[in-house]
């Protein structure tokens, strides 16, 4: 998130985004980091003030950068217009209410977490390609159904941080989570014992009231917190 | 057929027990095979075998009905409530039979709260149908499954209402899951109705 600290509006925004993305949102508050977290491949979504950074840092090629949401202050469809035709994906602004500001910065996420979850993913000797259906510790090809595999890669994408149910539902089943549904606690379930089985020193961790994390053994010379 | 005169008010008051045994079990079989999905071990044939034990007890009692001349309550009475019964059993093995239907990964929380429920208000059931036979002691099951009926009224509203939270939730999801739960919700509901019939019989009889 690209915002002014001093604005009134930074708090609901701020559990929006993390309620949607299913991450900690990072606030940046200089131009130059606006544009370090418009190149880099590591966040989904940037929510960007004009005030701090201007549009036309936007980077031009669409599949390389994040979602981009203009956060504006005032509303006109001129503004708008401009916005759109300079490469945002959507602009959203203080008069709306906090569940279509929820519609509109998960919108552009939608294939973006497709994208992602297509991307190999690796931690330590961890392997995890759910688009070829493979998954290897070093050598040894991990036995996993492709639901299986698609949450073993989603976790290996965030290196060791915590990711919550939303998130892993949101990105391997496309769809939000309703409120009670087991199937990701199901799968991390099963996954876990296939993991114990085949003797890998990769542990699924349950961090309460967040989510899951994956750890790795001494065995191997990766930590948590990758 | 013939009619007989000797009174057989024994067999009744078993049939209804067993009718009640039958739910209890058909309830802790389905709260299993919910709470485990899908790894519990409790396939829905388990489920099946119940609800056929609990069609071939209502034949059984329908059978004494039409073959007795002497029943111990009004035969309307006796009708009603082995369907009440039946419907508690045939809604829970609907639902059981839906997560394989529907092809359904996990379960959701809200619909093992309804099947704990379930267990509560069957386990009362169970007790006021064996207590048939001396109309005393009722009270406190049929209050029992009052308050799993009206427990069971905000789950399924809290449950439904889950899954309307969010826009982006799977139509899927939201066509299955309602289903579900409102089979689980119609179980409880039939739970409901039969301890009104037997309340009824009390007040008939006693």
């Amino acid at each position: 998130m690209a915002v002014r600290v001093g604005d009134r509006l930074l708090g609901p925004l701020f559990d929006t985004v993390a309620q949607v993305s299913g991450r900690t949102p990072v606030i940046v508050h200089t131009s130059a980091d606006a544009e370090l977290a418009l190149r880099s491949a590591h966040h989904d979504l940037v929510v960007l003030d004009p005030d701090i950074a201007s549009i036309d840092i936007l980077p031009d090629d669409p599949e390389a950068r994040p979602a981009i949401v203009v956060w504006i202050s005032a509303r006109s469809s001129a503004r708008v217009a401009q916005l759109l035709e300079a490469g945002a994906d959507d602009a959203i602004d203080p008069s709306m209410a906090p569940v279509e500001l929820a519609a509109r910065l998960r919108r552009p996420l939608r294939g973006r977490f497709v994208a992602v979850a297509r991307q190999p993913a690796v931690l330590g000797a961890l392997r995890v390609d759910a688009g070829l259906r493979e998954a290897a510790w070093h050598e040894t090809v991990l036995p996993l159904t492709p639901r299986e595999m698609e949450v073993l890669q989603v976790l290996v994408a965030a290196g060791g941080r915590p990711v919550s149910r939303e998130a892993i539902y949101r990105q391997v089943w496309r769809w939000a989570m309703p409120r009670g549904d087991r199937t990701v606690d199901v799968n991390v379930k099963r996954l876990r014992g296939k993991l114990a089985v085949a003797g890998v020193p990769v542990e699924v961790v349950t961090q309460p009231g967040v989510g899951y994390r994956l750890t790795i053994g001494t065995a191997d010379q990766a930590v948590t917190g990758l | 057929m013939r009619l007989t005169l000797v009174p057989r008010r024994q067999d009744f008051y078993e049939v209804f027990a067993a009718l009640g045994r039958n739910a209890q079990a058909t309830a802790v079989m389905v709260e299993e095979r919910f709470r485990g999905f899908p790894d519990s071990g409790v396939e829905h044939g388990k489920v099946k075998d119940l609800e056929h034990e609990g069609d071939r007890l209502t034949a059984e009692l329908y059978q004494l009905m039409n073959t007795q001349y002497v029943t111990p309550f009004d035969r309307e009475d006796i009708h009603d409530l082995a369907r009440a019964i039946d419907d508690v059993v045939d809604h829970m093995e609907h639902a059981s039979d839906l997560l394989g239907l529907y092809r359904i990964e996990a379960t959701m929380e809200q619909a093992i709260e309804q099947c704990g429920l379930l267990l509560g208000a069957t386990d009362y059931l169970a007790e006021a149908l064996g207590g048939l036979r001396h109309l005393s002691g009722l009270q406190k099951p049929l209050a029992g499954i009052k308050r799993r009926e009206d427990d069971g009224d905000r789950v399924v509203r809290d449950a439904v209402a889950a899954l309307f939270e969010d826009d982006d939730i799977s139509p899927r999801a939201i066509i299955q899951w309602k289903d579900i739960f409102g089979a689980l919700e119609d179980s409880l509901d039939a739970c409901d109705t039969a301890a009104h019939l037997i309340g009824n019989i009390v007040v008939k009889n006693a």
